[in-house]
């Protein structure tokens, strides 16, 4: 059982708190995995959907979307599984098309299910692309491209870096182009899914 | 550099830095451009997620937890005869190569590194997870998760952009003993110590020890340990503990 409150989960999952999350991780990840595992996904499904859970959770807290909940781990469990859920209905795993999701989930849990985070899922797919291909960048073009993100100046760019100007622009570009290149071929990968 | 350059405008379009008859072209282009249009809204959507930090520390954090939950586990049937026979030769082996071996250089280093080995152990997950200890250093963020993913010269490469940040030099020392690379750990750790003023002092100097150690350079490690156990920190029984050892050898 987690130590803490819903609220002070809440609380921490917005502040970006590494060990109340960590905490959710310990004490939910196993019972998600089990759910996922009985429903043809692996355990690195599991951990996609773990963070999609948690991300949809920081996403509701940032808008003030998130009504009362009394009960942290059964919030958690019906966005986690409807997730799953969308993902098997949308044809990855043909044997589980037709199963409808309130037979398969308590009923404490599918009364809390809202149509609205089928949005948040797809918006956060994007996101996330754009996070991993992000990282996968030079350290000096994840720098730079934030500061373009920005909307810094090159020639301010450029005395922050302590690059010249023109060789701030051409780097500018090809770190920009290294970068739409990974995210559409990330976006084009998930597509074919 | 163009001014007119299609990316800049672009860029210009998306922070809202383009003048009133720049932006009417700029906007009428749009409008006529499919291509364009799609690739704007594309890169308004990376900048937006970019320049949303706190977002992206979260996904970070999360990232961090996947990777320490992903790696690889092998395992090995100890009953099976096949992995029996094959343990009995290299053990047989390894006994046969330690003996010739043992002829060629002296037991001491050996022991000594033995020491080390069974003391050194991998702290870089327990410091980034302390709370007293963290860094918005976003290189310094990804060198430490480069760390963790046991890229040890990549991750190297983002604390040497940071050498006044003394978690990355603990972080750098750290990875430059996984590599082996005992005079270069000292470095860093000495960096440390001498720094004074910050909560890593501890750590430091430990590693600090074990690297002497690894490097045979007993007289240095034994004072460093003496001095670790003679105050209250966090290693002083460990550290009393080798200096035991040592004088046994």
């Amino acid at each position: 059982m987690l130590q803490y409150t819903t609220q002070e989960i809440l609380k921490g999952i917005l502040e970006n708190n590494s060990i109340i999350i960590q905490s959710i991780y310990d004490n939910y990840f196993h019972g998600i995995k089990k759910f996922i595992e009985k429903f043809g996904g692996s355990k690195d499904d599991a951990l996609d959907v773990f963070q999609d859970g948690i991300i949809v959770i920081y996403e509701q807290m940032k808008s003030g979307e998130i009504k009362q909940i009394s009960n942290f781990k059964g919030y958690f469990f019906s966005i986690c599984k409807f997730k799953w859920f969308n993902t098997i209905r949308n044809g990855k795993f043909e044997e589980f098309t037709n199963i409808d999701f309130e037979d398969i989930l308590p009923a404490f849990e599918y009364k809390q299910v809202s149509d609205s985070w089928s949005e948040v899922f797809e918006k956060e797919n994007r996101v996330k692309v754009y996070f991993n291909s992000f990282m996968e960048l030079s350290s000096t073009c994840q720098m730079m491209i934030r500061y373009v993100a920005y909307g810094w100046a090159i020639e301010d760019i450029a005395a922050e870096m302590n690059f010249s100007v023109v060789y701030t622009y051409r780097k500018r570009q090809l770190c920009l182009n290294k970068l739409i290149e990974i995210v559409t071929q990330k976006l084009n990968e998930n597509n074919k899914l | 550099m163009k001014r007119n350059d299609k990316t800049l405008l672009i860029d210009r379009y998306i922070t809202g830095k383009l003048e009133d008859t720049e932006l009417w072209e700029f906007k009428t282009n749009l409008e006529k451009d499919a291509n364009l249009a799609r690739e704007v809204k594309l890169r308004k959507e990376i900048y937006n997620a970019i320049s949303n930090e706190q977002k992206m520390d979260l996904l970070k954090t999360l990232r961090n937890i996947r990777t320490s939950r992903t790696k690889h586990v092998f395992n090995i049937n100890i009953y099976s005869r096949q992995v029996q026979a094959f343990a009995a030769s290299i053990i047989i082996l390894l006994a046969v190569g330690a003996g010739l071996l043992s002829n060629y250089i002296g037991n001491t280093h050996e022991s000594n590194y033995d020491i080390y080995n069974s003391y050194f152990i991998d702290e870089g997950s327990l410091i980034s997870n302390r709370s007293d200890v963290s860094t918005n250093n976003s290189l310094v963020e990804t060198g430490i998760i480069l760390y963790e993913n046991k890229k040890y010269n990549e991750a190297i490469s983002m604390f040497d952009s940071n050498p006044e940040n003394v978690l990355a030099r603990l972080y750098s020392g750290l990875a430059y003993m996984k590599l082996e690379k005992f005079n270069q750990a000292e470095k860093q750790f000495k960096y440390i110590i001498n720094h004074h003023d910050n909560i890593l002092i501890d750590q430091a100097e430990w590693n600090l020890g074990l690297s002497y150690l690894a490097n045979n350079k007993i007289k240095q490690a034994s004072n460093i340990f003496a001095k670790i156990a003679s105050e209250n920190g966090a290693y002083n029984k460990q550290a009393d503990d080798i200096i035991n050892e040592l004088e046994n050898n």
